[in-house]
């Protein structure tokens, strides 16, 4: 054959022909047990809910929300007690003029300035303040009796 | 004819309309394609029920575009179950296996029961010599060859250029030569 000659195509159509036409008359000599299955498969495929279907997401985000939803819980069970001074409920009453037993920085240094004050202890001194000293006192309880 | 020359395109006006038309005129051929890329007819059945489900997601795709996806899918699909079967070590267990899954599955409905028989040993000679070929070339032989898609819709289900296409069927119709003379 002179190499410069391009190839003769009839020996490939020919082949192709051939191939195509076994691989064709395979497809369509399929036992009918398998065709069946194959029928089978398509109709479940065309059944199963489609991929593209808007409702696939359906699933996840509900998930993704009871998640976020349980987070919430679990960290508002874990927060810290707010402590009852805080709140005032359940606090025993305290009279305004008596400081309270854990004074804040205020008080602590109201507390000094009447240290330094003379009238404070002129009005200690002129039994004023006896009566709130005294715990049988009307005037030293404001709970009602 | 040039060495990478295939058949002409097909007629898209013949396409069937609904995606479970053109599942029901396809699904024979899937089932060979498969079953000669993975030698087992349940892991053919499998790649190719799943390749079914998979083109639900193409269903409003015009129908022309649904032959190069549906063989994309599949041959997808293909590569998974190989991918699957190293997984599961199939070489430990396959002294126990059935042989009846690896024969080529074949209804007599000829008249003519020589006729029938030759049928088979040539099909079966054919499916021999395809899967002794790399897997590329082999593709590129069953899309373009014995499915007749054109060069760009076997690019495009085999996920390459056209000048691959090319290559890989210019070398598995030389290697097919060389194995079936009598095909000629």
């Amino acid at each position: 054959m002179n190499s410069r000659m391009p190839p003769d195509p009839t020996p490939d159509r020919a082949f192709d022909d051939a191939a195509r036409a076994h691989y064709r008359e395979a497809a369509a000599t399929l036992p009918p047990a398998l065709q069946g299955r194959l029928r089978d498969a398509r109709r479940a495929a065309l059944a199963a809910p489609s991929a593209a279907s808007p409702w696939r997401l359906a699933m996840p985000l509900a998930a993704m929300a009871t998640a976020v939803l349980a987070l919430g819980v679990g960290l508002r069970m874990q927060a810290p007690p707010v402590p009852p001074a805080a709140t005032g409920a359940g606090t025993v009453p305290t009279h305004p003029a008596i400081p309270s037993a854990a004074p804040s920085g205020d008080a602590e240094a109201s507390l000094l300035t009447l240290e330094d004050d003379p009238d404070f202890y002129l009005w200690l001194g002129a039994g004023e303040a006896d009566p709130m000293l005294d715990p049988s006192s009307e005037d030293c309880c404001d709970e009602p009796s | 004819m040039s060495p990478d020359a295939g058949p002409e395109p097909s007629c898209a006006a013949s396409l069937p309309t609904t995606l479970d038309g053109f599942l029901a005129g396809i699904e024979a051929r899937a089932f060979r394609f498969a079953e000669i890329g993975l030698r087992h007819r349940e892991d053919a059945l499998d790649a190719v029920q799943d390749a079914m489900i998979r083109m639900l997601v193409y269903r409003e795709r015009p129908p022309v575009e649904w032959t190069p996806l549906f063989w994309s899918v599949l041959r997808s699909r293909i590569v998974d179950q190989q991918r699957r079967r190293m997984f599961r070590l199939r070489w430990l267990v396959s002294a126990g296996e059935d042989d009846a899954d690896h024969a080529i599955a074949w209804a007599d409905h000829s008249a003519d029961p020589v006729r029938a028989q030759e049928g088979r040993a040539a099909y079966a000679q054919l499916s021999s010599a395809l899967q002794a070929l790399p897997a590329r070339q082999r593709e590129a032989f069953q899309l373009r060859i014995l499915e007749e898609l054109d060069v760009a819709d076997t690019a495009t289900a085999m996920g390459c250029s056209a000048g691959a296409v090319k290559t890989h069927l210019s070398r598995a119709r030389e290697a097919l030569q060389r194995h079936l003379q009598d095909y000629r």
